[in-house]
Protein backbone atom coordinates (compact mmCIF):
# COMPACT_ATOMS: atom_id res chain seq x y z
CA UNK A 1 0.00 0.00 0.00
CA UNK A 2 1.21 3.19 -1.08
CA UNK A 3 2.17 5.99 1.70
CA UNK A 4 1.46 9.62 0.25
CA UNK A 5 4.52 11.72 1.09
CA UNK A 6 3.82 14.33 4.32
CA UNK A 7 5.32 16.90 2.50
CA UNK A 8 3.96 16.52 -0.88
CA UNK A 9 3.20 19.78 -3.01
CA UNK A 10 0.09 19.85 -4.86
CA UNK A 11 -1.92 22.37 -6.94
CA UNK A 12 -5.01 23.92 -4.75
CA UNK A 13 -2.64 22.88 -1.29
CA UNK A 14 -3.23 26.18 -0.07
CA UNK A 15 -6.99 26.18 -0.59
CA UNK A 16 -7.62 23.32 1.88
CA UNK A 17 -7.88 23.37 5.32
CA UNK A 18 -7.34 20.86 7.71
CA UNK A 19 -10.10 20.33 10.47
CA UNK A 20 -9.98 17.56 12.96
CA UNK A 21 -12.92 15.62 11.26
CA UNK A 22 -11.48 15.95 7.79
CA UNK A 23 -9.93 18.32 4.60
CA UNK A 24 -12.26 21.28 3.35
CA UNK A 25 -11.81 23.84 0.69
CA UNK A 26 -12.23 27.03 1.61
CA UNK A 27 -11.64 29.83 -0.31
CA UNK A 28 -12.85 32.67 -3.02
CA UNK A 29 -14.68 32.02 -5.96
CA UNK A 30 -12.32 34.45 -7.10
CA UNK A 31 -9.23 32.94 -6.35
CA UNK A 32 -10.42 29.06 -7.33
CA UNK A 33 -10.84 30.85 -11.02
CA UNK A 34 -7.58 31.78 -10.90
CA UNK A 35 -6.21 28.69 -9.66
CA UNK A 36 -8.01 26.74 -12.49
CA UNK A 37 -7.41 29.74 -15.22
CA UNK A 38 -3.59 29.32 -14.86
CA UNK A 39 -3.65 25.54 -16.40
CA UNK A 40 -5.56 26.41 -19.12
CA UNK A 41 -2.91 28.91 -21.17
CA UNK A 42 -3.97 28.43 -24.82
CA UNK A 43 -1.16 30.47 -27.28
CA UNK A 44 -1.52 32.40 -30.12
CA UNK A 45 0.19 30.21 -33.60
CA UNK A 46 2.29 32.99 -33.92
CA UNK A 47 6.29 32.78 -35.13
CA UNK A 48 8.42 34.95 -36.65
CA UNK A 49 11.84 33.54 -36.83
CA UNK A 50 14.13 30.92 -34.99
CA UNK A 51 12.58 30.80 -32.26
CA UNK A 52 9.51 29.68 -33.46
CA UNK A 53 10.93 26.33 -34.47
CA UNK A 54 11.84 26.05 -30.80
CA UNK A 55 8.30 26.58 -30.06
CA UNK A 56 6.82 23.71 -32.46
CA UNK A 57 9.37 21.30 -30.38
CA UNK A 58 8.10 22.31 -27.51
CA UNK A 59 4.88 21.79 -28.91
CA UNK A 60 5.62 18.17 -30.28
CA UNK A 61 5.74 14.92 -28.87
CA UNK A 62 9.65 14.96 -27.02
CA UNK A 63 8.70 18.33 -25.53
CA UNK A 64 5.21 18.28 -24.91
CA UNK A 65 3.93 21.82 -24.23
CA UNK A 66 0.36 19.79 -23.45
CA UNK A 67 1.40 18.38 -19.98
CA UNK A 68 1.12 22.08 -18.86
CA UNK A 69 -2.35 22.87 -20.86
CA UNK A 70 -0.58 25.42 -23.37
CA UNK A 71 -0.76 22.60 -26.37
CA UNK A 72 -3.77 24.31 -27.84
CA UNK A 73 -2.35 26.18 -30.42
CA UNK A 74 -5.42 28.89 -31.70
CA UNK A 75 -5.11 30.21 -35.31
CA UNK A 76 -7.16 33.04 -33.94
CA UNK A 77 -5.87 35.64 -31.96
CA UNK A 78 -9.61 35.77 -30.53
CA UNK A 79 -9.52 32.54 -29.11
CA UNK A 80 -6.25 32.24 -26.89
CA UNK A 81 -4.78 33.71 -23.67
CA UNK A 82 -1.22 34.00 -24.30
CA UNK A 83 1.03 35.32 -27.87
CA UNK A 84 4.40 33.97 -27.36
CA UNK A 85 6.78 36.68 -29.53
CA UNK A 86 9.06 33.86 -30.99
CA UNK A 87 11.70 35.52 -32.85
CA UNK A 88 12.78 38.87 -34.41
CA UNK A 89 10.23 41.67 -35.47
CA UNK A 90 10.81 43.46 -38.11
CA UNK A 91 9.00 46.70 -38.62
CA UNK A 92 6.76 45.89 -40.89
CA UNK A 93 5.51 42.77 -38.64
CA UNK A 94 5.53 44.84 -35.60
CA UNK A 95 2.05 46.74 -37.11
CA UNK A 96 0.52 43.25 -37.62
CA UNK A 97 1.24 42.42 -34.01
CA UNK A 98 -0.30 45.10 -32.43
CA UNK A 99 -3.49 44.25 -34.49
CA UNK A 100 -3.32 40.68 -33.22
CA UNK A 101 -2.71 41.88 -29.72
CA UNK A 102 -5.49 44.19 -30.02
CA UNK A 103 -7.84 41.40 -31.24
CA UNK A 104 -6.96 38.93 -27.99
CA UNK A 105 -9.67 38.99 -25.51
CA UNK A 106 -8.80 39.57 -21.70
CA UNK A 107 -7.44 38.49 -20.31
CA UNK A 108 -4.45 38.78 -22.35
CA UNK A 109 -1.00 38.07 -21.55
CA UNK A 110 2.59 38.21 -23.82
CA UNK A 111 5.57 35.71 -23.41
CA UNK A 112 8.53 37.74 -24.78
CA UNK A 113 10.52 34.31 -26.31
CA UNK A 114 14.32 34.51 -27.13
CA UNK A 115 16.55 37.97 -26.85
CA UNK A 116 15.26 39.55 -30.05
CA UNK A 117 11.61 39.83 -28.87
CA UNK A 118 13.41 41.23 -25.40
CA UNK A 119 15.38 44.39 -26.85
CA UNK A 120 16.58 43.41 -30.51
CA UNK A 121 19.36 40.58 -29.37
CA UNK A 122 22.19 40.46 -32.35
CA UNK A 123 19.85 43.29 -34.19
CA UNK A 124 20.67 45.92 -31.21
CA UNK A 125 23.64 47.41 -33.54
CA UNK A 126 23.55 48.25 -37.05
CA UNK A 127 20.21 47.19 -38.34
CA UNK A 128 17.59 49.26 -40.18
CA UNK A 129 14.23 47.22 -39.71
CA UNK A 130 14.04 45.14 -36.60
CA UNK A 131 11.90 46.54 -33.64
CA UNK A 132 14.02 46.69 -30.30
CA UNK A 133 11.94 44.67 -28.18
CA UNK A 134 8.36 43.67 -28.20
CA UNK A 135 7.78 46.62 -25.60
CA UNK A 136 8.85 49.65 -28.08
CA UNK A 137 5.77 48.10 -29.56
CA UNK A 138 3.85 49.31 -26.57
CA UNK A 139 2.98 45.95 -25.82
CA UNK A 140 2.91 44.82 -22.28
CA UNK A 141 5.51 41.72 -21.81
CA UNK A 142 4.77 38.96 -18.50
CA UNK A 143 7.39 36.51 -19.02
CA UNK A 144 10.77 37.62 -20.78
CA UNK A 145 12.86 33.84 -21.69
CA UNK A 146 16.04 34.56 -22.35
CA UNK A 147 18.41 32.60 -25.29
CA UNK A 148 19.07 32.52 -28.76
CA UNK A 149 17.23 31.37 -29.01
CA UNK A 150 16.09 29.38 -25.77
CA UNK A 151 15.82 25.44 -25.21
CA UNK A 152 12.42 24.52 -24.95
CA UNK A 153 12.46 23.88 -21.44
CA UNK A 154 13.38 27.86 -21.28
CA UNK A 155 10.00 28.16 -22.46
CA UNK A 156 8.47 25.56 -20.65
CA UNK A 157 9.34 27.14 -17.39
CA UNK A 158 8.48 30.68 -18.95
CA UNK A 159 5.06 29.52 -19.09
CA UNK A 160 5.15 27.71 -15.37
CA UNK A 161 6.21 31.50 -14.43
CA UNK A 162 2.93 32.97 -16.21
CA UNK A 163 1.26 30.23 -14.47
CA UNK A 164 2.56 30.72 -11.31
CA UNK A 165 1.76 34.72 -11.99
CA UNK A 166 -1.55 33.91 -12.92
CA UNK A 167 -2.36 31.74 -9.73
CA UNK A 168 -0.83 33.92 -7.18
CA UNK A 169 -1.87 37.31 -8.53
CA UNK A 170 -4.49 37.01 -10.45
CA UNK A 171 -5.50 39.26 -12.76
CA UNK A 172 -3.67 42.32 -12.48
CA UNK A 173 -4.71 45.79 -13.84
CA UNK A 174 -2.98 46.75 -17.07
CA UNK A 175 -2.78 50.20 -17.97
CA UNK A 176 -3.17 49.14 -21.42
CA UNK A 177 -3.08 51.77 -24.29
CA UNK A 178 -6.52 52.50 -25.35
CA UNK A 179 -5.52 51.07 -29.05
CA UNK A 180 -5.37 47.49 -27.51
CA UNK A 181 -8.50 47.42 -25.38
CA UNK A 182 -11.69 45.66 -27.16
CA UNK A 183 -14.19 48.25 -27.33
CA UNK A 184 -17.74 47.40 -25.90
CA UNK A 185 -19.46 46.52 -28.80
CA UNK A 186 -16.29 44.65 -30.78
CA UNK A 187 -18.96 42.04 -32.03
CA UNK A 188 -21.36 44.96 -33.78
CA UNK A 189 -17.98 46.05 -35.10
CA UNK A 190 -17.34 42.92 -36.73
CA UNK A 191 -20.69 42.42 -38.14
CA UNK A 192 -20.13 46.03 -39.61
CA UNK A 193 -17.19 45.47 -41.43
CA UNK A 194 -18.23 41.63 -42.33
CA UNK A 195 -21.47 44.01 -43.77
CA UNK A 196 -19.03 46.80 -45.53
CA UNK A 197 -16.65 43.68 -47.28
CA UNK A 198 -20.59 41.91 -47.96
CA UNK A 199 -21.42 44.87 -49.77
CA UNK A 200 -18.36 46.15 -51.66
CA UNK A 201 -17.84 42.15 -53.16
CA UNK A 202 -21.57 42.64 -54.55
CA UNK A 203 -21.20 45.97 -55.65
CA UNK A 204 -17.78 45.09 -57.23
CA UNK A 205 -16.15 48.19 -55.59
CA UNK A 206 -12.38 47.70 -54.10
CA UNK A 207 -12.75 46.79 -50.26
CA UNK A 208 -12.01 49.86 -47.72
CA UNK A 209 -7.97 50.06 -46.56
CA UNK A 210 -7.18 48.76 -43.65
CA UNK A 211 -7.23 52.45 -42.35
CA UNK A 212 -10.91 52.77 -43.02
CA UNK A 213 -11.84 49.02 -41.48
CA UNK A 214 -10.89 50.18 -38.51
CA UNK A 215 -13.80 51.94 -37.03
CA UNK A 216 -14.30 53.32 -34.04
CA UNK A 217 -11.47 53.29 -31.46
CA UNK A 218 -10.71 49.74 -32.36
CA UNK A 219 -8.63 51.85 -34.72
CA UNK A 220 -4.88 50.73 -33.77
CA UNK A 221 -3.04 52.01 -37.21
CA UNK A 222 -3.63 55.70 -37.02
CA UNK A 223 -3.77 57.71 -40.27
CA UNK A 224 -0.25 58.91 -41.59
CA UNK A 225 0.91 62.06 -41.22
CA UNK A 226 0.97 64.49 -44.39
CA UNK A 227 4.84 64.04 -44.86
CA UNK A 228 4.47 60.12 -45.02
CA UNK A 229 6.00 59.27 -41.17
CA UNK A 230 4.90 56.98 -39.29
CA UNK A 231 2.87 58.61 -36.12
CA UNK A 232 3.17 55.11 -34.20
CA UNK A 233 7.05 54.69 -34.92
CA UNK A 234 8.40 58.43 -34.95
CA UNK A 235 12.05 57.11 -36.53
CA UNK A 236 10.84 55.73 -39.08
CA UNK B 1 31.55 24.91 -72.29
CA UNK B 2 32.71 28.18 -71.63
CA UNK B 3 32.18 32.14 -71.67
CA UNK B 4 33.64 32.69 -74.59
CA UNK B 5 31.33 30.95 -76.72
CA UNK B 6 28.43 33.12 -75.38
CA UNK B 7 30.41 36.11 -76.08
CA UNK B 8 30.63 34.60 -79.95
CA UNK B 9 27.21 34.25 -80.04
CA UNK B 10 26.86 37.74 -78.97
CA UNK B 11 29.05 39.47 -81.45
CA UNK B 12 27.23 37.40 -84.36
CA UNK B 13 23.91 38.15 -83.38
CA UNK B 14 24.34 41.41 -81.81
CA UNK B 15 27.08 43.08 -82.83
CA UNK B 16 28.43 45.39 -79.81
CA UNK B 17 26.28 44.55 -76.76
CA UNK B 18 29.23 43.34 -74.59
CA UNK B 19 30.84 46.53 -73.20
CA UNK B 20 33.49 44.85 -71.30
CA UNK B 21 34.37 40.81 -70.53
CA UNK B 22 36.02 39.37 -67.67
CA UNK B 23 36.96 36.34 -66.74
CA UNK B 24 33.93 35.71 -64.55
CA UNK B 25 31.03 37.59 -66.15
CA UNK B 26 30.13 39.70 -68.91
CA UNK B 27 28.78 43.25 -68.83
CA UNK B 28 26.18 43.97 -71.24
CA UNK B 29 25.04 47.35 -72.78
CA UNK B 30 21.40 48.90 -71.09
CA UNK B 31 20.06 49.12 -74.29
CA UNK B 32 20.35 45.83 -75.57
CA UNK B 33 19.67 43.83 -72.00
CA UNK B 34 16.51 42.55 -73.47
CA UNK B 35 17.79 41.20 -76.84
CA UNK B 36 20.69 39.69 -75.14
CA UNK B 37 18.35 37.63 -72.57
CA UNK B 38 15.99 36.78 -75.35
CA UNK B 39 19.02 35.43 -77.20
CA UNK B 40 20.29 33.26 -74.18
CA UNK B 41 16.89 31.99 -73.38
CA UNK B 42 15.15 31.04 -77.00
CA UNK B 43 18.57 30.12 -78.42
CA UNK B 44 20.37 26.74 -78.56
CA UNK B 45 22.46 27.75 -75.24
CA UNK B 46 18.77 27.53 -73.55
CA UNK B 47 19.46 29.43 -70.67
CA UNK B 48 16.06 28.36 -68.53
CA UNK B 49 17.10 29.27 -65.24
CA UNK B 50 17.31 33.05 -63.31
CA UNK B 51 18.60 32.46 -60.20
CA UNK B 52 19.09 35.61 -58.84
CA UNK B 53 18.76 39.36 -59.27
CA UNK B 54 20.81 41.72 -57.24
CA UNK B 55 22.36 45.03 -57.46
CA UNK B 56 26.08 46.52 -55.96
CA UNK B 57 26.19 50.17 -55.24
CA UNK B 58 29.94 51.10 -56.58
CA UNK B 59 28.83 54.99 -55.18
CA UNK B 60 29.47 56.46 -58.37
CA UNK B 61 27.13 53.57 -60.71
CA UNK B 62 24.98 50.69 -59.87
CA UNK B 63 25.90 47.57 -61.34
CA UNK B 64 22.95 45.13 -61.39
CA UNK B 65 23.94 41.89 -61.73
CA UNK B 66 22.10 38.87 -62.96
CA UNK B 67 22.92 34.69 -62.69
CA UNK B 68 21.67 32.30 -65.01
CA UNK B 69 21.92 28.86 -65.77
CA UNK B 70 21.53 26.47 -68.25
CA UNK B 71 20.78 23.15 -67.56
CA UNK B 72 21.72 21.82 -71.43
CA UNK B 73 25.43 22.82 -70.59
CA UNK B 74 25.23 22.69 -67.23
CA UNK B 75 26.83 26.16 -66.80
CA UNK B 76 26.15 29.46 -64.99
CA UNK B 77 26.49 32.83 -66.79
CA UNK B 78 26.81 36.05 -64.73
CA UNK B 79 25.98 38.97 -66.34
CA UNK B 80 26.16 42.77 -65.23
CA UNK B 81 24.18 45.70 -66.32
CA UNK B 82 26.12 49.12 -65.35
CA UNK B 83 23.79 51.32 -64.77
CA UNK B 84 25.13 55.68 -63.85
CA UNK B 85 23.18 56.87 -60.52
CA UNK B 86 21.33 59.77 -62.86
CA UNK B 87 19.22 56.99 -64.30
CA UNK B 88 18.13 53.84 -62.39
CA UNK B 89 15.90 52.46 -64.76
CA UNK B 90 16.02 49.00 -66.22
CA UNK B 91 14.43 47.02 -68.68
CA UNK B 92 12.65 43.83 -66.80
CA UNK B 93 12.97 40.48 -67.51
CA UNK B 94 10.39 39.20 -65.55
CA UNK B 95 8.09 37.91 -68.81
CA UNK B 96 11.37 35.94 -70.54
CA UNK B 97 11.63 34.67 -66.53
CA UNK B 98 9.05 34.51 -64.21
CA UNK B 99 11.42 34.28 -61.31
CA UNK B 100 12.75 37.41 -62.02
CA UNK B 101 9.28 39.44 -61.00
CA UNK B 102 9.99 39.33 -56.83
CA UNK B 103 13.60 39.45 -57.73
CA UNK B 104 13.48 42.34 -59.28
CA UNK B 105 10.81 43.73 -56.65
CA UNK B 106 13.61 43.06 -54.18
CA UNK B 107 16.12 44.87 -55.81
CA UNK B 108 13.91 47.66 -56.12
CA UNK B 109 13.06 47.97 -52.39
CA UNK B 110 16.86 47.50 -51.28
CA UNK B 111 18.70 49.64 -54.11
CA UNK B 112 15.83 51.70 -55.64
CA UNK B 113 16.66 50.69 -59.29
CA UNK B 114 13.38 51.00 -61.20
CA UNK B 115 12.72 47.66 -63.69
CA UNK B 116 10.45 49.60 -66.90
CA UNK B 117 7.33 47.10 -67.96
CA UNK B 118 7.98 45.01 -64.66
CA UNK B 119 3.81 43.70 -64.03
CA UNK B 120 3.94 44.85 -60.18
CA UNK B 121 6.74 46.81 -58.87
CA UNK B 122 6.32 47.28 -55.08
CA UNK B 123 8.25 47.24 -52.12
CA UNK B 124 8.18 43.52 -51.17
CA UNK B 125 10.09 43.53 -47.84
CA UNK B 126 10.30 46.79 -46.47
CA UNK B 127 7.42 49.02 -45.41
CA UNK B 128 5.60 50.28 -48.13
CA UNK B 129 5.80 54.25 -47.00
CA UNK B 130 9.71 54.24 -46.85
CA UNK B 131 10.77 56.28 -49.22
CA UNK B 132 14.80 55.41 -49.39
CA UNK B 133 16.75 52.43 -49.84
CA UNK B 134 18.33 50.35 -47.41
CA UNK B 135 21.43 48.71 -49.26
CA UNK B 136 22.43 51.83 -51.13
CA UNK B 137 25.89 53.31 -49.40
CA UNK B 138 24.13 56.91 -48.65
CA UNK B 139 22.06 55.53 -46.66
CA UNK B 140 21.61 56.52 -43.26
CA UNK B 141 19.21 56.73 -40.31
CA UNK B 142 20.64 57.81 -37.69
CA UNK B 143 17.55 58.38 -35.33
CA UNK B 144 16.71 54.53 -36.02
CA UNK B 145 20.27 52.91 -35.76
CA UNK B 146 23.33 53.07 -33.43
CA UNK B 147 26.51 51.85 -34.64
CA UNK B 148 28.96 49.80 -31.97
CA UNK B 149 31.31 52.89 -31.89
CA UNK B 150 29.15 55.27 -30.55
CA UNK B 151 28.76 53.26 -27.81
CA UNK B 152 32.60 52.61 -27.47
CA UNK B 153 32.87 49.13 -28.53
CA UNK B 154 35.48 47.85 -31.30
CA UNK B 155 35.61 45.39 -33.79
CA UNK B 156 37.53 42.66 -32.52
Amino acid sequence: MAVEPKNQKYPGEKFIQNFGTGELIMTKAEDLFNWAKGSSIWPLTFGLSCCAIEMMATGASKFDIDRLGSGVFRASPRQCDVMIVAGTICVKMGECMKKLYAQMPEPKYVIAMGNCAIGGGIFYHDTYSVVQGTEQLGIPVDVHVVGCPPRPEGLMHGILQLKKKIQERGQQKVDLPEKFVMPENALGLMQEQLKIAEQSIKNGTPRPTIEQDQPGHCQNIQPKKPDGSDPDNPNI
Amino acid sequence: MDQTQITQTFNQQLPGAVVEEQSKFLVIKKESLLAAAKILKDSELAFQHLHSVTAVDRKDKIEVVYHIYTYKYRFMLTLKVYLPMTDLTIESLAHLWQSANWLERETYDLFGVKFLNHPDLRRILNPDVWTDYPLRKDFNRPDFYRLPQTEGLKAA
